[in-house]
């Protein structure tokens, strides 16, 4: 029988921190009872690129003025509008200008060095297109737009980035989007672009049911639970919850493909000493959450994965299914203790994370058994 | 815990140890040189005995920095009680160091290394990630630094992003780059606005600030200081680039050495007793390896190449033509990084090396499990055989990353006189020429513990020395406590070099052409001193072993066919020492990069025949790893 060396303890405390990388609405509040799937905070802050707003150039002052011209700082939220930096030139300078944000969001950056600010943007929903006059812009008939243009409907865009280029053009060579955002149309009536910012909020769940026992503001919580935990030595994708079905006989056993149907999507499955890759291929065309398995072969993980597993941080696969192995890799009997504890919660919704760092003050794989369910 | 030295007391304690070092050279001197690794903590004592120093004791302990001890002396305490019980003196007292040496207890000399806790972690940052940034990794590696992450104004992150992995990072130390001396200030600015928004925290303390290394455009010093010293150490030092055409890194390591060992290791759990042991600088381990390679370069004014091979990382060290490199391949490694070689290498050219048949998948669960428990020991001679495999594409890997590292300036313009012109070369070539390395050291727990003439192989596998070149294993691991010692005592630290460290395998000959198995492509002619002489003939695809001892010499001529170079271009003679070690003169005619037979029979065949050739394994050892590898890794 393997000798499993990581935790297998049948009731501990756990306590998760929970945290968006952006500011944003924490939705709980201290002493809530939450479930796994619970949305606990939400932003609409748009990851990527900020908006860059070149405020030296702008306001005609050198870079290094940049901060004392700002009537914002770093932090701060602004509204569409609202004056974020102004300067008096004088009566005979051409006196106050001022400069206002043509987005909603917060404030990233002041940069000294290059005279701008960046302001991470609020996305709105609804939100009308916006919409590029390019066949105005190159001087072309709007039925040649679609002979210039570098991008097509459904890409992706950055602010500044090139959507049509004439280089014969008397008046501009290029046209470039103004925001981030989807290329929604591209008229060869009208010669318009029209860039639309799709809204997409980045949500926060809790992974683990239990009680709120500290909110951070902005930004989320700590959750606390009453579980069984068992560490795995070796994940695969990122956090996953759902109902615990033991899928196998024994430790021993082998996860094969026939063990996994239909009514196993978003479940969590636990094999006994392999899973094979059919299994795997099955689990993922059949949407199950997780398989938590004594061993599985190298091999197979790289043919499902589509590349060799280097060193390094785990768990930001894109593989369909949170796999955790809890003795290593081949053919290994998963550790009865860890077999017998997955055994006695069956039916119990669980949250597993293959997140994996090997060295460093190692990261591993977990299984959390929420004893407290409601 | 013993209270912190204050500033003024550390700088006494080096002049005083650099008085007590030199008095120590000539005394009968008792030395005691500690590397506390990250995992090992290895103690090594010297004794004199007449003229010469001899290692006389070793013992090995775990490393003792991260927790539940989180104190690097319980380590070291036991790793010197290990070596009391076996010489029977008292070396500790009151938990003191006995130092000088009286009555048969005690050292004359502790010295030390570390790259425990992983050693020094810098970030580097530049303006140009092909220009200053590289320089300043150079740096940042020669100090013996392991680089978290290069942060450049032209690299793919956001400010964000960058930011932020500044923040996440935790680095011991910042190393600034960027710009000439008289050029514009705004990126290197821009790059200290970045360094202020993410208030990188620390790995070891709080009670200290940052320290933040400034190599920068002489031009934005005040004003980066004024920026970054209210809540960071800002240390000046010298433009690592202050022309294009120059690269000055020599300050920039000395001021990480210094800051390391008062800032960074003076924090570190038991660290500030280590330096106060210390009759020399504590420096991280691979700087000290770096000092006594370039003492033997300039020694036996050769070109040196070093290899240490580890658990998560392969270190390359060159000194070619006085200059000096390192390379850390952070991926390339036996344990931690194992799956990484196979990533990296392709499963295939690792299996191409098996002299046995072997299926893939078990090959790939063993390395994979190596991974994920680094710190297990191989249990039979087959999982011996695998590492030694894996080792030869690590091995090959990190010299190939190495010469990406050690390479001429970039982004200049090069004086050209006619002769130049005629003869266009690249900036930023690779420094590292096979043909031009007459040294090649082999060091690492899978070099050093494995048996000698299997070392061997690794290493004329792995690194595939070309033209002449010398071989030599470091024995017990210890280059970092010769280069240590080397700052207060080079001769000791010399003799020892070549008597107790440098294990001589032989010289290699290696032409380099293409050829079919089984052409001559070279003739090797050789004569001893007392007149005997012989003639060789080179032989593609198979390697030739002439004895010849250690301490013994042979004159050498090498006469490769017309379309392989044996150094000095195709066709032409090569003339040489070949220098005796435990295998001897080798003859090898395998062509570079080695090219296996594409039949896996053959190719079996081809490489139990070189290993033999070398002793590495005999044919009983062969048929009996052959036997174990039906049953299975």
């Amino acid at each position: 029988m393997a000798l499993h060396e990581l935790e297998i303890t049948p009731v501990r405390t756990i306590e998760k921190t929970r945290r968006l990388i952006l500011p944003g609405e924490v939705n709980v509040q201290e002493g809530d009872t939450v479930e796994a799937s619970s949305i606990i905070a939400k932003t609409e802050l748009l990851p990527g690129a900020p908006c860059v707003i070149e405020v030296a150039k702008e306001l005609g002052i050198d870079p290094a003025d940049t901060e004392g011209a700002s009537r914002v700082a770093v932090g701060d939220k602004v509204l569409e509008d609202q004056v974020i930096a102004r300067v008096d030139h004088g009566v005979f300078g051409g006196g106050v200008v001022e400069l206002r944000s043509p987005v909603e969001g917060v404030v990233e950056f002041i940069s000294n060095a290059y005279g701008r600010m960046l302001i991470r943007e609020r996305q709105k929903e609804a939100q009308p297109p916006f919409v590029v006059n390019a066949a105005q812009k190159l001087d072309i008939p709007a039925w040649r737009l679609r002979w210039h243009t570098a991008v097509k409907e459904g890409d992706e865009v950055k602010q500044g980035q090139m959507l049509a280029a004439d280089p014969y053009s008397v008046y501009a060579s290029a046209v470039f989007s103004p925001v981030a955002g989807v290329v929604e149309k591209i008229c060869s009536h009208t010669g318009e672009i029209h860039v639309r910012r799709p809204y997409r909020p980045v949500l926060l769940d809790a992974y683990i049911p239990g009680r709120v026992v500290e909110v951070i503001p902005e930004f989320g919580a700590r959750i606390a639970t009453t579980c069984g935990f068992i560490q795995g030595v070796f994940g695969l994708g990122f956090e996953a919850y759902g109902r615990l079905r033991v899928a196998v006989d024994s430790p021993e056993a082998v996860l094969d493909a026939a063990a996994i149907t239909a009514h196993d999507r978003g479940s969590v499955l636990v094999g006994g000493s392999l899973v094979t890759l059919a299994a795997l291929r099955r689990a993922i065309e059949l949407q199950v959450a997780a398989i938590i398995v004594g061993g599985a072969n190298n091999g197979d993980l790289v043919q499902v994965l589509g590349r060799e597993i280097g060193v390094g941080i785990t768990g930001q696969e894109e593989l369909g299914l949170t796999l955790i192995m809890t003795e290593g890799f081949g053919r290994q009997p998963m550790a009865r203790p860890a077999f017998d504890l997955l055994a006695q919660n069956a039916g119990r919704a669980v949250s597993v994370n293959g997140t994996t760092q090997i060295r460093a003050g190692a990261i591993r794989p977990e299984v959390i058994i929420p004893l407290d369910e409601r | 815990m013993q209270a912190l030295p204050n500033e003024t007391n550390r700088a006494s304690l080096r002049t005083n140890s650099q008085i007590r070092g030199e008095e120590c050279s000539m005394e009968s001197g008792r030395i005691l040189a500690i590397d506390v690794g990250s995992t090992t903590t290895k103690a090594l004592l010297f004794q004199k005995n007449g003229d010469h120093y001899r290692l006389t004791h070793r013992f090995n302990a775990p490393t003792t920095v991260e927790a539940p001890y989180e104190d690097v002396m319980v380590g070291v305490n036991n790793a010197i009680r290990g070596l009391e019980h076996e010489t029977g003196w008292h070396l500790l007292e009151g938990g003191q160091l006995i130092t000088p040496a009286r009555a048969g207890d005690g050292v004359d000399l502790f010295a030390c290394t570390s790259s425990a806790g992983g050693g020094l972690q810098m970030m580097v940052t530049g303006v140009m990630r092909e220009l200053t940034a590289e320089s300043a990794e150079r740096a940042a590696l020669g100090a013996g630094a392991v680089v978290l992450d290069i942060i450049c104004l032209d690299d793919n992150k956001t400010v964000l992003e960058k930011v932020g992995r500044i923040r996440e990072l935790r680095p011991d130390m910042i190393l600034l780059a960027g710009g000439t001396d008289g050029g514009a200030l705004s990126h290197v600015i821009a790059v200290a606005e970045f360094i202020r928004a993410a208030k990188p925290k620390l790995r070891f303390g709080n009670s200290f600030r940052l320290p933040v290394v400034y190599a920068a455009n002489a031009d934005g010093r005040e004003q980066v200081r004024e920026m970054l010293g209210g809540t960071m150490r800002v240390e000046v030092v010298p433009n690592i680039r202050p022309t294009l055409e120059e690269e000055h890194v020599e300050q920039a390591r000395d001021e990480i050495h210094r800051l390391f060992l008062e800032h960074v290791m003076a924090e570190a759990p038991g660290y500030a007793t280590l330096v106060q042991w210390s009759q020399s600088n504590i420096l991280p381990t691979p700087a000290a390896v770096g000092d006594i390679l370039q003492a033997l370069a300039a020694s036996e004014e050769a070109n040196v190449v070093a290899v240490d091979i580890g658990g998560a990382t392969t270190d390359v060290f060159s000194v070619m033509f006085g200059k000096f490199n390192r390379s850390v391949s952070a991926n390339l490694g036996m344990s931690y990084s194992i799956t990484n070689v196979m990533a990296q290498a392709g499963i295939g050219a690792i299996m191409d090396w098996l002299p046995v048949e072997l299926p893939e998948g078990e090959v790939r669960n063993w390395a994979a499990n190596r991974m994920i428990r680094p710190t297990t020991v191989s249990q039979n001679q087959l999982q011996v055989l695998l590492e030694q495999v894996f080792a030869r594409e690590a091995l090959r890997l990190s010299m190939e990353h190495h010469r990406t590292v050690a390479v001429g300036l970039k982004g200049i313009q090069q004086r050209r006189q006619v002769a130049d012109i005629l003869n266009q070369t690249r900036t930023g070539r690779p420094l590292v020429d096979p043909f031009q390395v007459d040294i090649i050291i082999g060091s690492g727990g899978i070099l050093s513990h494995s048996d000698r003439r299997q070392a061997l192989a690794i290493l004329l596998d792995g690194l595939q020395p070309t033209g002449i070149t010398r071989l030599y294993i470091d024995s017990v691991f210890m280059l970092p406590h010769l280069g240590i010692i080397s700052r207060v005592n080079p001769k000791a630290a010399m003799q020892l070099l070549r008597d107790e460290c440098l294990l001589p395998m032989g010289t290699c000959v290696a032409p380099v052409g293409k050829a079919r198995p089984g052409q001559v492509v070279a003739t090797v002619k050789y004569r001893r001193p007392d007149g005997r002489a012989g003639v060789e003939r080179v032989v593609a695809g198979e390697i030739k072993v002439v004895p010849l001892a250690a301490g013994e010499e042979m004159a050498l001529e090498v006469i490769p066919i017309r379309n392989f170079d044996a150094g000095e271009g195709p066709g032409k003679p090569v003339y040489g020492t070949a220098r005796g070690g435990l295998a001897g003169l080798i003859i090898d005619g395998r062509g570079r990069p080695i090219q296996h037979e594409v039949r896996s029979e053959q190719r079996r065949a081809a490489i139990r025949r070189q290993l033999a050739a070398l002793g590495a394994y005999s044919e009983s050892q062969l048929a009996a790893l052959e036997a174990a590898a039906k049953k299975g890794v």
